[in-house]
């Protein structure tokens, strides 16, 4: 299974085949990763586990697998994301309502950009990056299956500065290293994808 | 998937001043870049020449990402789009700094829109087309392995191509610079340096000679000669050529291409932009050879227009990635598709998105270039339809074989291909008409307005033939035979009885000349339906099963089943009939048939029995016959008769028989022994099941309609179905099975 091509995979889980779908959903997990971290604010995050969301979005997808009409990849991202943006927007919700009855407002919360991005349908707007990448499509998810590889902090330092957008100076505040740190995960980073990328065979 | 250990340690780097240097470079980059104040990237690297390998790495892999990854948020339809996109973000951001930021990332996406862009492909020549982006060449360049790199003179999908000097030998080459992200296996890299040392041993005045292959700290190029001209695309666009100048062109070409095809390289990506014309001589070279197609991986079909190397060009069986159909055909057809451009200004097919020219490549067929432009030459056309024939064993050979064409058509010669003649144009002109198209399976066709009226026309005629099948139909519905004939069964039966009735009903009160043909019963009445003798007919349930061709008007009665046995004779259930004298009904009666059917069902069996055929009526004079399966009303004359006498009784079915019969379409029924002197018991149990008028299928609503109400409609003495104690039509009507429309409607309309 571990050389089936995703169209593949799609196929078999649309009818039924749940070994089919865990292979299908284990590669879509770094991709899933990357919108659930885009979509949930660093405020945000630091009550709700990105994992949850991710969780809970394989639990409904293999609940509603039946439910999918698509026949291509591009369409089942397209699916995917929808319940992935439903589960995220459920969440913040949620912790905007636990933020109101909590007297003592201990994190604070822009819950107006939150919960307006994502009724939005997506991270369409932040102003705080407009260069943001969409990260729709094939090579998005193989993207972040090559990313998911990487160390944690180069993966982290990539993602914010070439899907993200963010400067330097912001990457080094929100990672809390030097500027120069944050070059140097960087070239790490671009090196090891560039090797990961020569040496992968295709999935 | 290959797992190899990841970088993840500070450790290693460290140590060495050189890498410190490049993390320190590439964080003034970055910076430099936040801020709006960057340098182009050649004079970063160039400024920075002694670690510009390692930089350029880093750079590439970063547009990778980003290229992955999308394009930016809000500029989700395209990078065509990508620059107005950007203006307005520029125009509603505030003052505050983001404006410079922004104004670079729009430079950011102009580059890439050129690298996208197809007019400047793989190769360009030398300072013929301008160069986004580039700068003047400095004196030194930096190095590259051996290489000085003087100028980028051009920018593809592939990698960035170099002007350079080659160092010791003192000449100036091309260095096209292969982007790592293209590489995906290993064996890539292999078939890269296979077939473009194939292509580059190909010593030939109309291939551009590839010098040296190798890869300098993982970055793949190769150096090629600097071909000091213009590329075909531009020179297209700039002038219009002469057919004798095409001629020329293509000539050298095919013969270019020929001696690659004898080494064994195809050259896979043949267009335009692929080929040199010569500023000093005018020769055509080719350029590129087995290398484009190669390291694109696969067509990409998710990505719109011109992103990727555009199908436009490719043979159907390139189209379809059919590697075993691959061949020199293949690129005799991309010659000819280079061919059709120069002729009409466009390729043969070209779409809004990769896919549908792709679609358009295997199925559309080509508008023959003296459709779309004046003053084509003919044989020039004939070439070009041949090359760009769909299937490979339909084109030239070889490219020799073109270009001796060609040669042929220069000398005035005539040439081989054959002019679109008369009847290849008509036949193609048919093909596009819809109809025919989608029968023919050309789900393409160039529809011109007449091709819509002959479309039209085609569909006229099946119209019409609906519009006179239902004009039949409405006729056929209203049409009553100007004599009825009616089905009924033998003359001292039942059925003839109603039949009697209904003819004189219908002469009686409805003027309607009516014909009672007289039967064997059921059986022969479906039959005579069928073949139209007569109209309307009385047959039982069990003769009607399944036979779509009867439509049923009403039910008329309950046929019962009656078992009668001669007393004495020790039968006291249907399991005594074995090895008796029973009469089961007349051969061919549905009497006999219904008989069979019920004693099968109840795993009686018939062949254990003496059968007669003779009719039950004969138990009275023929001592012989024990028992017979009657089924028939009770108040049947005959019946009567028989149960009166003495001599016979009759015996009931038991519950679990009657089960089984209700199963098979029987209604559970009880005999009334009213009148019956010698059933003892007064209600015997049995099944029944109905005796319908039924028409043909196709009978009219008007004739099922009269036969309805000579039926019910009540006259003087009452109606026929009153006088003869038939079901009501309200019990008709309560009926679960189907009828006749016209019997349902007529149901609906009197029992309000």
């Amino acid at each position: 299974m571990n050389n089936d091509t995703n169209s593949a995979l799609l196929q078999r889980a649309k009818v039924g085949d749940r070994d089919a779908l865990g292979s299908l959903l284990n590669r879509y997990r770094p991709y899933l990763r990357i919108l659930a971290l885009r979509y949930l604010d660093s405020g945000v995050r630091q009550r709700v586990d990105p994992s949850d969301v991710i969780q809970q979005t394989c639990l409904d997808i293999h609940r509603d697998i039946g439910g999918f009409r698509g026949e291509h990849e591009a369409e089942w991202i397209g699916w995917v994301r929808r319940i992935l943006e439903n589960n995220v927007n459920q969440v913040i919700r949620r912790h905007i309502q636990a933020q109101k009855r909590s007297v003592r407002k201990e994190v604070k919360i822009d819950n107006s950009s939150a919960a307006h991005r994502i009724q939005r349908a997506g991270p369409v707007s932040n102003e705080s990056s407009p260069s943001q990448r969409v990260m729709r499509g094939e090579q998005a998810v193989r993207l972040a299956m090559l990313l998911g590889r990487l160390p944690e902090d180069q993966r982290e330092a990539l993602r914010l500065r070439y899907l993200e957008g963010k400067t330097l100076q912001q990457i080094a505040e929100s990672i809390t290293r030097s500027e120069m740190a944050v070059a140097g995960l960087l070239k790490r980073g671009l090196r090891n994808l560039r090797e990961l990328g020569g040496t992968e065979s295709k999935f | 998937m290959s797992q190899k250990p990841i970088d993840n340690t500070e450790s290693e780097d460290e140590p060495s001043e050189r890498e410190l240097r490049i993390s320190q470079l590439l964080a003034e980059f970055l910076k430099q870049e936040d801020e709006g104040t960057a340098l182009s990237r050649e004079e970063f690297l160039e400024s920075n020449a002694d670690v510009a390998e390692d930089l350029i790495v880093l750079l590439e892999m970063a547009d990778m990402i980003q290229e992955m990854a999308g394009p930016l948020s809000g500029d989700e339809f395209g990078l065509n789009s990508g620059k107005k996109k950007s203006e307005e973000v520029v125009a509603n951001a505030d003052a505050s700094g983001f404006n410079s930021k922004l104004d670079h990332r729009t430079d950011a996406l102009e580059d890439t829109n050129v690298d996208k862009d197809d007019s400047i492909d793989f190769y360009l020549s030398s300072g013929l087309i301008p160069l986004v982006g580039s700068t003047s060449s400095t004196p030194e360049g930096f190095g590259f392995g051996d290489y000085q790199l003087l100028e980028v003179i051009g920018q593809g999908g592939m990698g960035i191509v170099y002007r350079a000097r080659q160092a010791g030998i003192n000449r100036e080459v091309a260095v096209k610079m292969i982007r790592s992200d293209r590489f995906h296996l290993d064996k890539d890299v292999a078939r890269f340096y296979k077939e473009a040392q194939t292509a580059g041993s190909t010593q030939h005045p109309n291939v551009v000679t590839v010098f040296d292959i190798g890869d300098v700290k993982g970055r793949h190029y190769f150096s090629m000669e600097l071909v000091e001209g213009t590329d075909l695309a531009a020179l297209n666009r700039e002038s219009h050529l002469s057919s004798r100048r095409m001629a020329e062109i293509l000539r050298d070409v095919a013969s270019g291409v020929h001696a690659a095809h004898k080494h064994g390289a195809l050259h896979r990506d043949l267009k335009p932009a692929n080929v040199l014309i010569r500023d000093a001589d005018g020769q055509a070279i080719v350029t590129d050879f087995g290398l484009a197609k190669r390291l694109e991986n696969e067509l990409d079909l998710t990505r719109s227009g011109d992103t990727v190397g555009t199908p436009s060009y490719m043979s159907p069986e390139q189209a379809r990635a059919d590697e075993t159909r691959m061949g020199p055909a293949s690129d005799v057809y991309s010659i000819g598709a280079i061919l059709y451009e120069l002729m009409t200004g466009f390729p043969p097919f070209k779409s809004d998105s990769a896919a549908s020219t792709v679609v358009e490549v295997l199925h559309r067929e080509v508008v023959p270039p003296s459709e779309l432009s004046a003053n084509v030459n003919k044989h020039l056309e004939a070439i070009c339809l041949k090359c760009l024939e769909k299937r490979p064993q339909s084109r030239y050979e070889s490219a020799e074989a073109l270009a001796e064409d060609f040669e042929r058509m220069l000398d005035g010669r005539p040439v081989k291909a054959v002019p679109v003649g008369k009847v290849r144009k008509t036949i193609r002109w048919i093909n596009n008409v819809p109809f025919v198209a989608r029968l023919s399976g050309n789900h393409f066709p160039n529809v011109t307005r007449v091709h819509r009226v002959v479309n039209h026309l085609l569909w006229v005629i099946p119209v019409l033939l609906l519009g006179l099948f239902l004009l039949w139909q409405n006729v056929r519905q209203i049409y009553v035979p100007d004599s009825i004939s009616i089905g009924t069964g033998m003359s001292d039966q039942f059925y003839h009885q109603v039949g009697l009735a209904l003819k004189n009903e219908l002469a009686g009160n409805y003027n309607q000349p009516t014909e009672i043909v007289t039967t064997s019963g059921s059986l022969e009445n479906v039959n005579l339906l069928n073949s139209g003798t007569v109209h309307i007919a009385i047959a039982q349930l069990e003769v009607l099963a399944n036979d779509n061709s009867v439509a049923k008007l009403t039910p008329l009665y309950a046929d019962k089943v009656h078992i009668v046995i001669r007393k004495g004779q020790g039968i006291n259930s249907l399991k005594d009939l074995q090895g008796r004298v029973v009469s089961l009904g007349p051969l061919h009666s549905g009497m006999r048939i219904t008989s069979e059917r019920i004693l099968t069902t109840l795993n009686i069996d018939i062949e254990g029995m003496q059968q007669t055929f003779k009719p039950f009526q004969d138990m009275l004079t023929d001592p012989r016959i024990e028992a017979g399966v009657v089924t028939t009303r009770t108040e049947n004359q005959i019946l009567q008769t028989l149960l009166n006498d003495s001599r016979f009784e009759l015996i009931g079915l038991t519950t679990s028989q009657i089960n089984q019969l209700t199963q098979i379409g029987y209604h559970r029924d009880q005999i009334l022994g009213e009148g019956l002197s010698q059933v003892e018991a007064e209600l015997t149990p049995t099944v029944a099941t109905m005796a319908f008028l039924v028409s043909n299928a196709n009978a009219g609503e008007a004739l099922v309609t009269r036969m309805l109400n000579a039926l019910f409609v009540d006259q003087e003495n009452g109606s026929i179905a009153t006088r003869l104690k038939l079901l009501s039509r309200k019990a008709a009507s309560q009926h679960p099975i189907d009828f006749h429309p016209a019997a349902l409607r007529f149901f609906a309309e009197t029992n309000e």
